[in-house]
């Protein structure tokens, strides 16, 4: 089954509350995005107009404006993270859709609204001189703050979108027909951000302020017609056409906004529309838009996470017979703390090694290299840690470096008394005459030396292969462990075994390969040799 | 469940991490440590100021304006942030949270929004409310209420994702949110929130400036607070590691010193204690009215402050290890019970996106997508924690291997997910990838570049 599911915990909240709350907080947030927006637009044009427009009375008014512009950011920040949990937990999957669908834009809103919120309040702070340099860093955080509502807008678009997902996906942005849209929407914000923030600044100006009051009034009137043509063609641009319920809340809206526009209008030829007037008439106009916008949205995503739904009660139901084991397993592993070498060993090495090191761990059998018998295995303590810090390339056994040095070091000493990965190495007793033994230096030198080199360190040719030949003064075997790799090889590398040598001789060449060791020599430099080890080792 | 998205280079962790600690050090330490002092400050002022009643109020002012200004501009973007980076690259896990912690969230979101319109009541009236001065002082009051209520509510939340205790077997929201780990993960960072304040305020009252008679009276209240401020941190931290399972806090070291100095853990104990050190000496220095002292340890106190947090969220963070939500999803954000499922059936047949984004695929991309669905939430192929460094030199049958004991091989790794066919269709990808014989096209949406050997 390949589709595509709701999220299988259960709906916190019931769809009807859900909806309603979303709307409430949508709308509340969007008062104070609007007023955040509209304030950064005007005091950016009234900078322009101020210094450059040759009408001294307009100075000053940007800083006028942007008085109001830190409370109205703070709240449109902290307000907008409700209609976010309520998109999240209510709309999951087209949402959070796409949210994937813009990530890279999305996750950069954080970076542009630092940028912009701090380059407004160096504005507000400080009185540079530099015009120039002013209008810069104005026009700059305006744009950094603009690229907020653009993302979020097609956000949205997109997760309205379920039927264009794959598409966008695979171009990385909207196609045509949503891009119209969005640009059309992105538009009628900024209108709306106009509107309420003239309106606003409209009912907080004083009477005497008459110059201020007639310019917010203009801007009223101005961006009411905006919104009107606007407005017009974004109703066109939705896709599927809007439905009679979303069209009769988004006409409710626009006989309130004429009649506001008659308001402003009325007032060129008699006096100043009332406050009160605005203040009743602005909800009107503004609330049908927010209820005909998520009316639009949920006509498509209701239906849409339906479907979600029961696809998610069908895997739900796939999984109820795994839910049993999965915590039984979550409750063992919670038990199994990787607290000392023994529970180290028991779960990052055994399943190779075995569980008592001699090679017969449940996975050894799946490998074409298999895992060296640890009991049988001869090095010093800084060839073990070594490898155990680097693994063994050419080799499935991996760096254990993601433990500590004292971790690492209680399974050295653990491998040591408990597994018998000794240091040192027994000796051969196998009886071998001198001439066996020249004969194994002969074999050694002409067979065993193009790889492992005279030396036992390894030739070029030795050391370029991976697995490399082992270095035989650092890791050595015990003899019946060497003998036997002599005789049938070492599965999987260019090893090959020699079962045909007479067995005197594959015996002096254990020993010579064992006199190159170097990890367990004593001070006189003769090996240390375990007498019961070696009776044991070649009595097999 | 939802299409490939991740962020190339950095990886997850780095990203939603970075944010969260800049959040954390602004949110506790500012917001709640740093501004829910400022009650207390005023009413010292009130009790002990005499008649150098101006400067003690541009003092205060002073404090209060950085404090606003970081708090709203920084500390509730960062905020947003949080949401912005775990809905773009962990979405199955954030809808899955949020459909157990919805309510807690709502009520956090109103307490932060009562929480932003008192401080702006602080901040435009403090000169006006300086007529009712207690009236001001009782809202400085609550607003540190409402950031410690603030508090409270997040911690249960986070607290879930370290020790989810009995919830997996009960899956209620109560048991979720009083978590064993609730308690004292409270304490410690309301106490770690007052060592943040206390040590940022003393940074700030030691800023060269006037009215230093004024800065000398204050700095003695700020050290005490920051001395009874570690007092309570220790035995908080203590208590928090108990109650956490030791198959997390095995970890906790590897957690700060990563494989780049998991060989010297001393460097974990000896940054600690030098934290601790500079923090206890600067108390000391303020209770002694060294101003000069102040001074100079506010800086490293300031640094250390900052380490500590960021050490104490990405342990936090760390040593869940395998579960991004306990007894329920994996890191990887494949449900616990979703790993039997496709054990048996395969994971890429249900996989929507990839069946629908690649359905020509190529063995090649099937091991991308593999990749993808279990590594990459912490691997990056390309960057931090390079799966390319981890795989090189293993062979192909070796990490066939290892890919099916991923968990027990390490413990903070989620098991490998996919039936055994798509484990060696891993296993050959990981292989090759190691050997640099695929690339990426795309690595944010793990694209197999075109032309690469088949």
């Amino acid at each position: 089954m390949s589709r595509l599911t709701d999220i299988e915990l259960p709906l916190p909240i019931s769809p009807s509350w859900l909806h309603g709350a979303l709307l409430f907080t949508f709308s509340l947030h969007f008062l104070f995005v609007a007023l955040t927006l509209g304030t950064a637009l005007l005091a950016t044009i009234y900078y322009v107009a101020g210094q450059w427009g040759g009408v001294d009375a307009l100075e000053g008014w940007d800083r006028d404006l942007l008085r109001s512009f830190f409370k109205h950011k703070s709240l449109a920040i902290v307000l907008g993270v409700g209609p976010i949990l309520l998109m999240q937990v209510g709309h999951s999957v087209p949402f959070l859709t796409g949210v994937n669908a813009m990530a890279p834009l999305w996750m950069a809103t954080t970076i542009c609204l630092i940028a912009a919120l701090a380059l407004y309040e160096w504005q507000h702070r400080r009185k540079t001189e530099r015009k120039w340099q002013f209008l810069f860093v104005s026009v700059v955080a305006l744009i950094c703050l603009l690229y907020v509502p653009a993302t979020f807008v097609a956000v949205l678009v997109t997760t309205e979108r379920p039927r264009s997902w794959a598409t966008i996906l695979k171009l990385g942005g909207l196609p045509l027909e949503a891009a119209v849209h969005w640009c059309l929407r992105l538009l009628h914000v900024l209108g709306a951000s106009l509107l309420v923030t003239a309106a606003f600044n409209y009912l907080v100006a004083a009477d005497e302020q008459e110059m201020k009051r007639r310019h917010m009034l203009a801007w009223m009137a101005g961006s009411l017609a905006f919104q009107f043509v606007v407005g017009v063609a974004l109703y066109g641009s939705v896709r599927p056409f809007p439905t009679a319920l979303a069209t009769g809340a988004m006409l409710v809206g626009i006989a309130a906004a004429t009649l506001l526009g008659i308001a402003i209008v009325r007032w060129h030829k008699e006096r100043w529309p009332s406050r009160m007037l605005i203040a009743v008439l602005m909800p009107f106009v503004l609330i049908p838009m927010f209820l005909t916008r998520q009316l639009l949205q949920d006509r498509i995503l209701y239906p849409f996470e339906h479907a979600l739904r029961k696809n998610a009660e069908v895997h739900s139901a796939r999984l109820r017979p795994f839910r049993g084991p999965a915590l039984a397993a979550f409750q063992a592993s919670l038990a199994t703390p990787y607290d000392d070498a023994l529970a180290i060993y028991t779960r990052s090495c055994s399943f190779c090694h075995g569980a008592v090191g001699n090679a017969r761990g449940d996975s050894a059998g799946q490998l074409d290299i298999p895992p060296e018998d640890l009991t049988r295995l001869r090095m010093g303590d800084e060839k073990l840690n070594a490898i155990l810090l680097a693994g063994v390339d050419g080799t499935a056994m991996p760096r254990f470096d993601f433990y500590l040095d004292s971790e690492l070091a209680a399974l050295r000493t653990f491998l040591r008394d408990k597994v018998g990965l000794k240091r040192a190495v027994e000796k051969v007793t196998y009886p071998l005459t001198d001439a066996a033994r020249a004969q194994g230096q002969e074999v050694f030198h002409r067979t065993c030396a193009v790889c492992h080199g005279d030396d036992g360190h390894g030739s070029d040719r030795g050391r370029a292969m991976r697995p490399a030949p082992p270095d035989f003064a650092e890791i050595s075997l015990a003899p019946s462990r060497a003998f036997q790799v002599i005789t049938d090889g070492y599965p999987g590398t260019l090893m090959h075994g020699y079962p045909d040598l007479p067995e005197q001789t594959r015996w002096a060449l254990v020993e010579r390969v064992l006199r190159f060791y170097r990890g367990g020599v004593d001070a006189a430099g003769e090996p240390v040799a375990s007498v019961d080890a070696a009776a044991s080792e070649t009595g097999r | 469940l939802f299409p490939p998205f991740r962020a190339s280079y950095l990886g997850a962790g780095a990203v939603i991490g970075t944010n969260a600690v800049i959040h954390m050090v602004i949110a506790q330490g500012v917001a709640l440590g740093f501004l829910g002092f400022l009650g207390l400050a005023d009413l010292y002022a009130l009790r002990y100021g005499g008649n150098a009643v101006a400067e003690w109020e541009r003092l205060l002012k002073r404090l209060l304006t950085f404090g606003t200004v970081v708090t709203t501009v920084a500390g509730a973007v960062t905020g947003a942030g949080i949401w912005f980076t775990i809905g773009a690259l962990s979405p199955r896990a954030t809808a899955s949270m949020l459909r157990i912690f919805f309510w807690p969230w709502f009520a956090e979101w109103l307490v932060f929004v009562v929480e932003v319109v008192a401080i702006l009541l602080l901040y435009g009236a403090w000169d006006w409310l300086f007529r009712w001065r207690w009236l001001r002082i009782a809202l400085a009051f609550a607003y540190a209420g409402y950031s410690v209520l603030s508090a409270i509510l997040i911690t249960g939340i986070i607290g879930f994702m370290l020790t989810s205790g009995k919830w997996p077997g009960d899956e209620r929201l109560v048991t979720a949110f009083f978590n064993p780990s609730f308690l004292p993960q409270l304490l410690s960072r309301l106490a770690l929130a007052g060592v943040a304040g206390s040590i940022i305020a003393l940074g700030i009252v030691a800023l060269p400036g006037p009215d230093a008679q004024v800065r000398r009276a204050i700095a003695r209240p700020f050290g005490a607070a920051l001395l009874i401020c570690i007092a309570v941190l220790i035995p908080a931290l203590a208590w928090y590691l108990l109650v956490v399972p030791d198959f997390y806090t095995t970890r906790k070291v590897f957690a700060v010193l990563t494989q780049h100095s998991a060989q010297r853990p001393s460097v974990f104990y000896l940054g600690n204690l030098v934290a601790g050190l500079i923090a206890v000496a600067l108390a000391v220095a303020a209770l002694a009215r060294r101003t000069r002292a102040v001074a100079w340890l506010s800086i490293p106190a300031l640094l250390a402050v900052v380490g500590f947090i960021a050490e104490f969220e990405r342990i936090r963070e760390f040593i869940r290890g395998p579960y991004l939500m306990p007894g329920h999803m994996y890191a990887s954000e494949v449900l616990m019970a979703e790993r039997f499922l496709f054990e048996k059936q395969g994971m890429l047949p249900d996989d929507y996106w990839y069946q629908r984004l690649h359905p020509n695929a190529d063995l090649n991309q099937a091991g991308a997508q593999l990749f993808n669905n279990n590594c990459a939430i912490c691997h990056t192929a390309e960057g931090i924690n390079d799966i390319r460094k981890r795989v090189a030199g293993r062979t192909q049958d070796g990490l066939e291997v290892l890919l099916d004991r991923t968990h027990e091989l390490v413990s903070f790794m989620p098991p490998f997910s996919g039936d055994s066919l798509e484990r060696r269709v891993t296993a050959r990808f990981l292989y090759r990838l190691g050997q640099r014989r695929v690339d990426m096209q795309s690595h944010s949406r793990v694209v197999v570049a075109k032309g690469a050997p088949p």
